[in-house]
Parts: C-alpha cells; structure tokens; sequence
C-alpha cells in the first residue's frame, strides 16, 4: 500500500484582495471615488508592516465617504479582476466537501457580494461592516444614495486579527488542516492559526510575507493551489475532477507556481507528486 | 367627506369601490386639459391618474385641498415629484399590478421577433406565401439581457428561464445571493449589452436611466440582437435605435412605448421596417387594468384616512417594510420633536437621529421626517406633513444626520439631539409590543412616560415636598393629574417630571406654577 506523503487540508481560507482578485478594494474604491493617490500611500504603509492597520482604515474611509452604489461598482470591479482559476477552483472545493472562507479586512458589501458570486455561502466571508448614512444628502428624494458612515472596528481592521477571526469564528465549526492563503502581512499574522499559510505572491509581492511563508504562489492562477489542499495522491485518484481545472494544475506545479521555503515540505510534495502524476515521456 | 377626482379613464372595479366608499364623494372628469384640471382642483383632496393626466407644479399649487395623487400603474414621470413632495402632496403608485401583464407582453414581443410573426403575417396578407423569408430563430440557449430587475425583470427572467434562455441582468440595487436564488448573473450594463441575444428593459425613467440606450451603448450590442422596449420611450434614444437598425448593427426591435405618446409622424421608429409595435398595451390586460384599479382606490383611500401608506413614490421610505411596523416609530418621533421643541432654550440649528432596532437602517429616514415634523409644524401653520417635512427642514437649514452613540443602545429606540446656539438635547423615545410609546430619556433623566395629551413638563430642585406642593397646586387650579413621571439627577441635584394633565393650565395657571419655590422651569405643550 502506497504511504501518503501529503496530508490533505479539509478547510481551506482565503485573503480577498491581491489574492481572489487582483486588485486592492480600497485603491480601486479610491478610483471609483477618484482619490487613488492620496489612500495608495496609507494603503501600502499598512500592508508592508510600516503602520498599523487600524490607524489607516478609518482613515481611509473618512477620505474616500463612498455612496452603496460605489461598493456595488467594486464589487463588480472583484469580479471582473478574478483571479484564473478562483471560481473553479471554489466549486471543486464545495464538491468534494472542502470548507471555504474568506477573510478580508475589505468592506463587507463588496466582499460579501463577491464572495457570494464566487460561491461561497454568506456565512463563510468575513469581512468588515460598514453604515451608511441613509440621512446624507437630499435624503429625502428617492434617488439620493446613503453614504458610508461608520466602519465596526475590530479584529480585521487590526493587522494581527485575522488569526482572531479564524481562531474564534472558523475553528469551532470547521474540520482540521486549514490552509491560508493571503497576499498581506495582516495574512501573516494568522500563520499560527492554521497548519500551513501560503504566501500569493503573484499578484503583489511582499518580501515580509514571502520571506516567512513555509509555501510561496508565484503567479495569480489558483489553479495550483488545487494540489496543495487537496494533495496530489487525493487528486489523482478523484472521480469527480473537473478536468480543465486539475490539468492546469498539473502544468502548474511543473512550471513551478509553487516555491517552498520549507524544504522538508517540498520534498514531501515533490515525492507525491511525481507519484502521482508521472510524465509520460 | 373626501373628494376625489378621477382624471383618466379607471376600471370599473376601482369606481365601484369608490362608489362604495361611505365617506366619499367621486367625480369622474376625464380628458381634461391642463387649465381645466387647475381650475377644478382646489375642490379635491385626492387625485386619481393614469398615464393621461400631467400633474405638473402649478396643478399641485393649486390644489388647496390636495393630499395624494393615485397613480393606476408605474410610472410617475408625469407627475412633478419634487412639487409635490414640497407641497405636502402624497405620491402612489401600484407597481404590483402590473406585473404579469407587462412580463407576459415582452414574451410576446420577444417570441413574435424570433419567429418573425409580425412580417410574415403582414405578406400573407397581401397574397405571399413567403416560407423561406421568414424562417427564425430559437429563443432556447439564447441569452437575454435584463435591465432593471424588480418585479417586472425578474418576471420576465422566470419565463424566459422555461425557455432555456440564459439571464444576465444589470441593476446595481440587485445582490448576488438574490441573482444565485434565481439562477441569473449579475453583470455591468456594458457587458450585458455585449453578451445579449434580447435585450429587454424594465427600468424606471429617472435623470439617472434618460437615454439609457443611446448611440455609444448601441455600438456594444451584438449586430444579430433583438432590443425590447415594454418599459419607458425616454429610456431610449429612439434616433440612435433608428440608425442603428438601418446600419445593420442591430437586427430588430420591438418597441411598445415611445418618448412622447401617441409617438409623433416623425418619431423614426414608427412604421420602420426593423421594428415591430403595439401602442402602450405593456398593462392593457384585463387583469391588470382590474387590479391596478382596486390597488389605487384602496391606497388613496387609505392614504386619506390616515390608516397606511403603500407605494408611496416621495415618502423616501423603504418599501420593504410595512407601514405598520413604520408609522409607532414616526409618531413618537414627531413627539420627541414635539418636546425637543417646546423645551429648546433657542432655534435649533441641527438634528441628529439615532435608531436602536432591528431595522435601523430603513427606520431612519421615517424618524428623522417624523422629528423635522414636530419641530416644524408650529412655525408652518400645520401645513408640515412626512411628505413635506425633510424639504421644508432643507429649506429652512436645518441639518439632519446620523448619530451613533447618543444613547444607550436599547432595542426598539430612536433617540435624537437637537442643537442650538449654545445648547444640546438628546430625548429617547421606545416602542414597546411593536406599537406602545414612551419617551425613556430627556437630557440626563429617564423615566418612561406616555407621549400622550397634556403634558406638563417640570425641572424642579431635587428636595423633599415637591410633589405634594405641585400636587396641591393643581388641585386648587381644578387640574387632574393623570400620571406623574419623574426622572431623577443626582449630580445635579435636580429632577424632571413628565406630568400627563387632563386639561392644560392657562397661562396665568403656568405662571403660578412656575413661581413656586422648589420649580426651575415649566412647560405644557399637547401631543
């Protein structure tokens, strides 16, 4: 009998920004508002580690007051900047019974509504809540729009709390071997709330986090990551596959999308996939 | 007794409820011009309408007596809303009744394009037996574009998914869980007219969605697309259409309203070759011209009578909640504008709102126009309404925003802070078993009193025998004490009654009142 090398990952959390999509929700909210500059700056402070998170989120908010109908503009704008691979690769996941979250320190209504249309049940996104004022301007009018008015600080406006939300909101319920995924330092910081944390490095790269992730992505397609939650031995020998995804896969982790900064796991990953799937050549 | 006019032509269904009505008196006056109708009007307080009647400002000016306008359909664009919203004027509409009729007519529409039933009968009828011409196409695994998805869109959506059409829908006011329900996708307006077979609109006409579909938004279409127009004329450029459909870049369309109706000899789309029309027949079922009948009489009436207001187009309410969950929330805050303005010790300059319930968000908007209301009506002789009172507060400079923090957080409350120059105060009201009020807070004291008929409003010092020299005083005055509240601040050293009178102390009483030693201040006011 063939001895597992790989332990599969019965739930699997995911960043939002720079990691299902490409983008960063509140510099394209910026954009909708037409302030990017002035919220880059704060933005990228917070996720090099440089300030903490929770000084910059209300601030940034206060500057960018977006209206409901901006947040539906960036949830639109998540969709249409997914990641290749994000929904595949959430379907095949809610097939075979694998729990999905999503953990984003983004704006609830976009988030949400994003990770809705990927396919992920309400219940598993947790993003950060946000009012609006229904009194803002000619209220009155039916057409007049409610603006942002307060944000709910807590743990995900805080770059160490993420771990926080996966410890008290996704454990209790959850099966173990949770693997992360995230782009961020306030990623990093969950490290030890999950058995592995995978460093998205393709879409935006952040030597911090890369540096100290055991498993690094190198490019924006999830479709590698597939091997990872599932473990190459599970794959190769599932029925119900979808295909063009595990293909991807495959030629994925032959060009290399996954870097491991842990050696010992690359070896252990190595030797299950080559079992699994020899080139035939 | 209620007068009601009835300016267009109504199903017979809703005059004979009318008819019925015990205390109203109906008159039926269609075909009127513009000078006609502001003659007539200042007699009503009701207007009945369809699409026939323009209510324009100067109508809305000159009816004195003037409480709602009741549309018998959707829209409303012939009816200057900001007018009547200033004038106090409640606006209703009855979108459900439509509903099916104007779904079923875009199938219709949609079914008559594809398998090009409209032309193929016009040559049989000159003597051709053209079978090759007329050859279509399947609706099955085509993709229909929906704009606008409320009742109508997903109406059509329904019917066009037993068809295996695929859906994509634009409406920014439209959630993806409601889209995964439903089995349609969400997308932006320039990929839904890109990815469409059918594109079938169901907007309202607002500055918003004018020319919607214009020249640049044509250009996005696929060539071989069918446009579909059972909503609003103004949603198209009809100019644009027409060329688009003489170059080639669009294949057909079908078209049963236009930007002015009848639609003018010039209109471009009238006769043209590449469209197919009806005119106006979106709601012309018997259903619906039934239904949409017994919908306008049943809210104007109830509208008058002050029981419920449904569909009201400029309340800026949410419509997903009842009115009768709304309306303890609007009166105990017109009350609390009440009290906030008898005790204001100057002109108030801003007010702050602040809802603790379940459904804050859609309670807001009611309570901020219920305390502009009892702010307001003193200084306007009463002619403030909900309608009217957010403008009448804009126009006066007034300021209304959202709070958090004000008060404690109890469930089923709306507190707000007024302020004026050099004070604040915040007064808390809460509704108990969905509709009992009380006022639970004023400035620092609580108690829980009934906003309720004559109330006297006390600010004593804090020492032993108030009570019973109050009490005594009234009694010599002849004034029944119903129920005494009373609010206590330690650090202040002070205490506030909210005291229920069955009659009110005139003047003089007041100020006898108001002179006895241990009393700061006094205040009667009705509510």
């Amino acid at each position: 009998m063939a001895r597992v090398t790989w332990r599969s990952f019965s739930t699997a959390i995911f960043d939002c920004d720079s990691t299902l999509s490409e983008i960063e929700g509140i510099d394209e909210l910026a954009r909708i508002c037409g302030k990017e500059s002035q919220v880059a700056e704060l933005t990228n402070a917070a996720m090099d580690g440089k300030i903490d998170l929770s000084e910059v989120y209300g601030r940034r908010l206060e500057l960018l007051n977006p209206t409901k109908q901006q947040v539906v503009a960036l949830k639109n704008a998540y969709k249409a900047t997914t990641v290749p691979f994000a929904r595949e690769l959430l379907a095949h996941l809610s097939r075979t019974e694998v729990a999905s979250y999503i953990v984003s320190g983004g704006l609830h209504d976009a988030v949400v509504e994003y990770g809705v249309w990927l396919g992920l049940p309400e219940e598993n996104i947790f993003a950060v809540g946000a009012t609006y004022d229904p009194l803002a301007g000619k209220w009155w009018s039916s057409e007049s729009q409610p603006v942002y008015f307060q944000y709910e600080a807590g743990s995900l406006t805080k770059t160490v709390g993420k771990g926080d939300i996966i410890e008290r909101r996704i454990w209790p319920t959850s099966k173990p071997r949770r693997i992360l995924f995230g782009d961020g330092s306030s990623d990093l910081a969950a490290i030890d709330s999950v058995e592995l944390f995978v460093a998205v490095a393709g879409v935006v790269s952040r030597d911090e986090v890369v540096n100290k992730a055991s498993v690094v992505l190198t490019e924006p397609s999830l479709a590698s990551t597939l091997m990872l939650i599932h473990g190459p031995e599970a794959l190769s020998r599932d029925k119900i596959v979808d295909t063009k995804l595990l293909s991807a896969s495959i030629e994925a982790v032959r060009r290399g999308a996954l870097l491991f900064n842990d050696k010992n796991l690359e070896e252990k990953f190595s030797a299950a996939f080559d079992k699994a799937f020899k080139k035939e050549s | 007794m209620y007068k009601i006019l009835v300016s267009d032509k109504l199903g017979q269904a809703g005059l004979d409820l009318l008819e019925a009505a015990a205390d109203v008196e109906v008159s039926v006056q269609t075909g009127l011009s513009h000078e006609e109708l502001v003659d007539v009007i200042g007699d009503f307080h009701a207007l009945i309408i369809r699409s026939g009647t323009t209510v324009t400002e100067e109508v809305l000016e000159a009816g004195k007596q003037l409480r709602v306008v009741g549309r018998a359909g959707v829209g409303v664009d012939n009816v200057d809303i900001d007018a009547a919203t200033r004038e106090g004027v409640i606006v209703m509409n009855t979108p459900s009744a439509n509903t099916i009729a104007t779904a079923e007519l875009t199938m219709a529409l949609m079914m008559a394009a594809a398998r090009n039933v409209v032309q193929a009968d016009a040559s049989l009828r000159t003597g051709e037996w053209a079978r090759s011409s007329f050859a279509g196409t399947e609706l099955r695994g085509k993709t229909l574009g929906v704009v606008g998805f409320g009742r109508i869109g997903r109406a059509v959506a329904k019917r066009a998914q037993a068809f295996d059409m695929k859906i994509c829908v634009f409406d920014p006011y439209v959630s993806e869980s409601v889209a995964r329900d439903l089995d349609v996708e969400l997308m932006e307006l320039d990929e839904v007219l890109a990815a469409s077979d059918y594109l079938t609109l169901h907007a309202a006409l607002s500055e918003e969605t004018k020319q919607l579909i214009n020249s640049e938004r044509l250009a996005l279409m696929k060539p071989s697309a069918v446009l579909i127009n059972v909503a609003r004329g103004g949603l198209l450029d009809e100019v644009a259409v027409a060329s688009a459909l003489d170059s080639d870049s669009l294949r057909l369309a079908a078209i049963d309203v236009f930007s002015s109706e009848p639609p003018e000899d010039s209109n471009p789309l009238l006769g043209h070759a590449k469209v197919i029309h009806t005119p106006h027949l979106g709601a012309s079922t018997a259903e619906a011209q039934r239904d949409v009948a017994i919908d306008v009489v049943n809210q104007t009436l109830d509208a008058l009578h002050g029981d419920k207001i449904t569909d009201c187009v400029n309340l800026g309410f949410s419509s997903s909640m009842s009115f009768d969950s709304v309306a303890p929330f609007i009166e105990l805050a017109e009350k609390m504008g009440q009290l906030q303005l008898a005790m204001a010790d100057g002109p108030i300059t801003s007010v702050e709102v602040e809802v603790n319930a379940e459904a804050a968000d859609e309670l807001m908007k009611p309570v901020a126009a219920g305390v502009l209301k009892g702010l307001l009506d003193a200084s306007y002789d009463g002619r403030v309404n909900y309608v009217n009172a957010p403008m009448i507060g804009a126009d006066a400079g007034l300021e209304v925003s959202r709070a958090e923090g004000i008060a404690e957080p109890r469930n089923n409350t709306a507190s707000c802070r007024v302020t004026w120059d050099g004070g604040e105060r915040v007064i808390s009201g809460k509704i108990y078993d969905g509709s009992e009020q009380r006022i639970v807070r004023i400035s620092s004291y609580k108690f829980e009193a009934e906003p309720k008929g004559t109330v006297l409003l006390m600010l004593n010092r804090d020492v032993p025998g108030v009570i019973g020299s109050v009490g005594t005083k009234l009694g010599e005055l002849g004034i029944n004490i119903g129920e005494w509240r009373l609010g206590r601040d330690d650090e202040r050293n002070e205490a506030l009654s909210f005291i229920n009178l069955d009659k009110a102390p005139d003047e003089a009483q007041l100020a006898e009142l108001a002179n006895l030693e241990p009393v700061v201040k006094v205040v009667v006011l009705e509510l």
